[in-house]
């Protein structure tokens, strides 16, 4: 029950700062910048938290239980719906950071910097896994 | 045993044989027989036990994920559902069926044993919105974020005997099929020792009467062992041997061990050299469907091919097959294994094979091919063979088949083409039509990848794929042409000495070989240009300009993107490098441009995901790893002049395919006389590569836009996701406008201006903008091909 709880709160925490495929996305010409997440929670039916954040809150919670592995496959399914996604990549880099793979962790902490856009928030979540692995 | 006794024995014996010369002979060839029966079935039975236990790693495709949000429709999930070995009722009444309403779909879904968990069966609604899942909510009412579907399985990994099967468990050999077996190739199955006598006695006399064949005495497990261990000679002494294997095989099995070999080995189809074995791969062979999904008209077929599968080829002899068939129907319903009216109703079907064989989702030999090669690393051939691992791959089911069937037609059309052959004008109309029988033909592959995460979902190795046939897609070497320009234009970028907005020369060049030659390199229209700009000059895959420009940069960076780009071997540095003179296989070609695609970071290609042991134990995941393998503000800018050759450069003629305002980014590539035909380009979410060729490495008579990229766009256009190639500028850039032929900057409408990405400091010298310059721009722009 208790795992319950903290698997919903950690769902919640995830979702409040989830990408919403569903948000309709700037089609302005390619090259101007179009920042890809959104940080708002958008028009999620109520109480279903994306399926990319409920994933990576399974990795979360698989990374606090020390299954880096498993967190790391929760966070790489989290990808492959929302491969866009600057912050599942940050999630990525910090599984690897635990597992003490400072190269891994500053390459998937630079590739969330170069997707986080306008993003502050999730420019500021790859900014600090970059700074924790060792790079400026 | 003393010495003396010995003698005696040994005299008396003989004395015993001296006596009874003709008694002793028959117990000699008695011990002959009996010591070669015995050993005879001491070897069947080893023989069996070798093949028969071992379990094979089943590989599974990707799982079909559902999520609110997806970008999917009722009718696509409906028959992708279908497809993939779901069933369509009214009513749902046990997992693995849907049911579809107006605007609804409920589906009951299987459990299934994933590498991180199982799975629960759920019965799900799902609800959709303007082409978008809008909710699933489960029986309880309560909102479901994600749901997985038990993935398809699309082959198993067996010993190379072995190695073209759709294996059939125990528990899922059809009932129907058992019992017909029995009523007409072995009536008296569940009770004989092997042999039947009385049914050969009962052959013997119904094919006198007829004259011919009509009847085998065998009984199934005769047919085992023949398929099994024996060539198909039909001598006595391969009858007698049958016989005892046979007999062996009954006294040390159970029958329904037997029968479930059966099902799996008997011998029911030919396609070129490769044999069709067993029931699993027969139905997929005839039906393009699975064993548990066949009609009774259907399965009856099968049942009847037993017989003589050339004899009663359905695909060849059409009448003999449907005879046979409604005598096997009316035979069934005879013995009461099948209702009379079902038998009556089959008997009115037609015979329901496909036109072609090899479309089926749940057989992938050349994906295959790919799954063993990365997990050569990491398992025995051995272990893949007989531990009964679990194998998840990235294959996508949907696509795989769309590039398939794209490239299956896309060669058929390409063929009827003229021009694609270019016969000896000399030779009279009967040389003709012999060389044209000699020649090889036009031949393709496809490989498909996700850039980001680096998942290979679809490979196709070839028009025809079987199991050991030449993977194309894997191991066919060939000169890249055009395509490795991208290469020499981002060794250029990422120099700092050049933007997309630099003059290039496109004149006459003459290289000084090392061997005394000198090299001339011509462009494709076999004219100049002159000055023109950086981004002009790669989207028309100008010859000199690109020559020039890979002199100027140095061959040897060019060639170091290879390695950076995640290629283990560099290929020779010399000036012909600069135009694809080099050999790559088309997988080889999609991992450098998959690491193009994701904007400069290097993923390896992945077919697996992760490997379970056969209870769902994890034992291996291959995880996602990235390397900055280019500058990525350098890539940014390379990615969008390849987005202008598909816009407006030598891939234009794509958007015949593609949907309306997709932006696509892409190369075209032709080798020497028309010998390799390539494309490769990406989307948001997806990179294709596709060449076209023939085996004997003769000429194809296309460029790479007049052939690989009418496979490429059709292939991409059915994409089940095509979002436009759109990735984030880097803080370093700024987008302006250029002029598309000079490289001056410029306003928008002001000649022939494109958007493009420049960095701040370029220093770019302006152009003036009046009318004539407009008018000469659009004129030009319509110039060359």
């Amino acid at each position: 029950m208790l795992r319950h709880t903290l698997l919903l709160l950690l769902v919640a925490s995830v979702s409040a700062c989830a990408y919403n495929p569903m948000l309709p996305q700037d089609t302005e010409p390619q090259v101007e910048r179009t920042p890809e997440t959104t940080g708002e929670i958008g028009e999620a039916p109520s109480g279903a938290a994306s399926a990319g954040a409920m994933l990576v809150a399974e990795g979360r919670a698989e990374l606090a239980a020390g299954d880096t592995g498993k967190a790391a496959a929760s966070i790489e399914r989290a990808l492959r719906i929302e491969p866009r996604n600057s912050r599942w990549w940050t999630e990525l880099g910090n599984v690897r950071l635990a597992e003490g793979d400072l190269e891994q962790a500053l390459a998937l902490g630079r590739k969330a910097l170069r997707l986080a856009g306008g993003d502050s928030a999730a420019r500021a979540a790859a900014e600090a896994l970059i700074a924790r692995a060792g790079g400026r | 045993m003393n010495k003396e006794r010995m003698t005696h024995l040994w005299r008396s014996a003989r004395r015993r044989f001296q006596r009874a010369p003709k008694r002793s002979l028959a117990l000699l060839v008695l011990a002959v027989l009996v010591f070669y029966s015995v050993s005879q079935g001491v070897y069947v039975v080893r023989a069996f036990e070798d093949r028969h236990w071992d379990v094979p790693a089943h590989v599974y495709a990707a799982p079909i994920e559902l999520y609110v949000g997806l970008e999917l429709d009722e009718e696509t999930l409906a028959a992708t559902l279908a497809q993939t070995g779901h069933q369509q009722v009214p009513v749902l009444e046990r997992p693995g069926e849907f049911s579809a309403t107006s605007g609804e779909l409920e589906i009951w879904t299987r459990s299934f044993p994933f590498w991180d968990g199982e799975e629960p069966s759920r019965q799900l609604r799902i609800t959709f919105d303007r082409q978008r899942i809008a909710s699933i909510v489960d029986a309880t009412g309560a909102l479901v974020p994600l749901v997985r579907l038990e993935p398809l399985r699309v082959g198993s990994v067996f010993k190379a005997h072995h190695e073209d099967r759709v294996l059939i468990e125990p528990d899922a050999i059809p009932p129907s099929l058992i019992e017909a077996l029995k009523a007409i190739e072995d009536r008296k199955f569940d009770r004989h020792h092997g042999l039947d006598f009385a049914a050969i006695l009962r052959a013997a006399i119904v094919n006198l009467r007829h004259g011919e064949v009509r009847q085998g005495g065998s009984t199934l497990t005769q047919q085992l062992v023949k398929s099994y261990f024996l060539d198909g000679r039909r001598t006595f002494s391969r009858k007698f041997r049958e016989a005892i294997m046979a007999v062996a095989l009954e006294l040390r099995y159970d029958k329904d061990v037997l029968l479930h070999a059966y099902v799996n080995e008997i011998y029911l189809g030919q396609q070129g050299t490769r044999a069709i074995h067993g029931f699993g791969l027969a139905s997929e062979f005839y039906f393009a469907k699975p064993l548990d999904r066949l009609a009774a008209h259907e399965m009856a077929l099968l049942v009847a091919i037993v017989k003589g599968p050339s004899f009663y080829d359905p695909r060849r002899q059409p009448e003999r097959a449907i005879e046979r068939r409604n005598w096997v129907l009316t035979t069934l319903a005879a013995q009461g294994v099948l209702h009379e009216d079902t038998a009556n109703e089959a008997r009115e079907e037609a015979l329901g094979v496909t036109a072609r064989a090899g479309m089926a989702l749940r057989y992938q030999p050349a994906y295959l091919d790919l799954v063993r090669a990365q997990l050569g690393d990491d398992y025995s051939p051995e272990d893949l063979a007989t531990q009964g691992l679990r194998v998840f791959t990235n294959l996508d089911v949907t696509i795989q088949a769309n590039a398939e069937r794209e490239l299956a037609l896309g060669l058929t059309r390409l063929a009827a083409m003229p021009g694609t052959d270019t016969p000896d004008p000399a030779l009279s109309e009967a040389e003709l039509s012999e060389s044209a029988a000699e020649e090889s033909p036009l031949e393709g592959a496809v490989v498909v990848s996700r850039p980001m995460t680096g998942d290979v979902v679809a490979l196709v190795g070839g028009e025809n794929a079987a199991p050991g046939d030449f993977n194309r897609a894997l191991d066919a070497k060939r000169p890249v042409g055009s395509l490795i320009k991208p290469l020499v234009y981002l060794a250029a970028l990422e120099s700092g000495e050049y933007t997309l907005a630099s003059p290039l020369r496109d004149e006459a060049i003459d290289v000084d070989m090392p061997d005394g030659t000198v090299w001339s390199p011509q462009n494709f229209s076999l004219e100049s240009h002159g000055e023109v700009s950086f981004v002009r000059a790669l989207a028309e895959s100008y010859n000199q300009a690109t020559v020039r420009l890979g002199l100027d940069v140095g061959v040897e960076r060019v060639a170091a993107l290879f390695e950076r780009l995640g290629l283990d071997a560099v290929p020779a540095v010399y000036p012909a490098l600069l135009l694809g003179a080099v050999e790559l296989s088309p997988f080889e070609v999609t991992q450098l441009y998959n690491s193009l695609a994701n904007g400069g970071d290097r993923v390896p290609l992945r077919a697996v995901r992760s490997v379970t042991d056969a209870n769902g134990e994890a034992l291996k995941r291959y995880p996602l790893r990235i390397r900055a393998a280019a500058e990525a503000d350098a890539v940014y800018q390379l990615n969008q002049a390849l987005v202008q050759a598909v816009d407006r450069g030598t891939g234009r003629s794509a958007h015949r395919w593609l949907p309306p305002n997709l932006v696509a980014a892409g190369k075209t590539g032709t080798s020497d006389d028309f010998k390799d035909s390539w494309f490769a380009g990406f989307t948001q979410d997806h990179l294709a590569v596709v060449w076209i060729g023939r085996d004997d490495n003769t000429t194809t008579g296309l460029t790479g836009s007049a052939g690989a990229l009418t496979v490429w766009a059709p292939i991409v256009a059915g994409l089940p996701t095509t979002a436009s190639f759109d990735p984030l500028l880097g803080d370093s850039l700024e987008p302006s406008w250029v002029d598309y032929e000079s490289g001056l900057l410029t306003r928008r409408g002001c000649g022939d201006a494109v958007l493009l990405p420049v960095p701040p400091d370029a220093n770019v010298p302006r152009r003036a903008c009046g009318i004539g310059v407009t008018v000469r721009g659009w004129l030009e722009g319509l110039g060359d091909r």
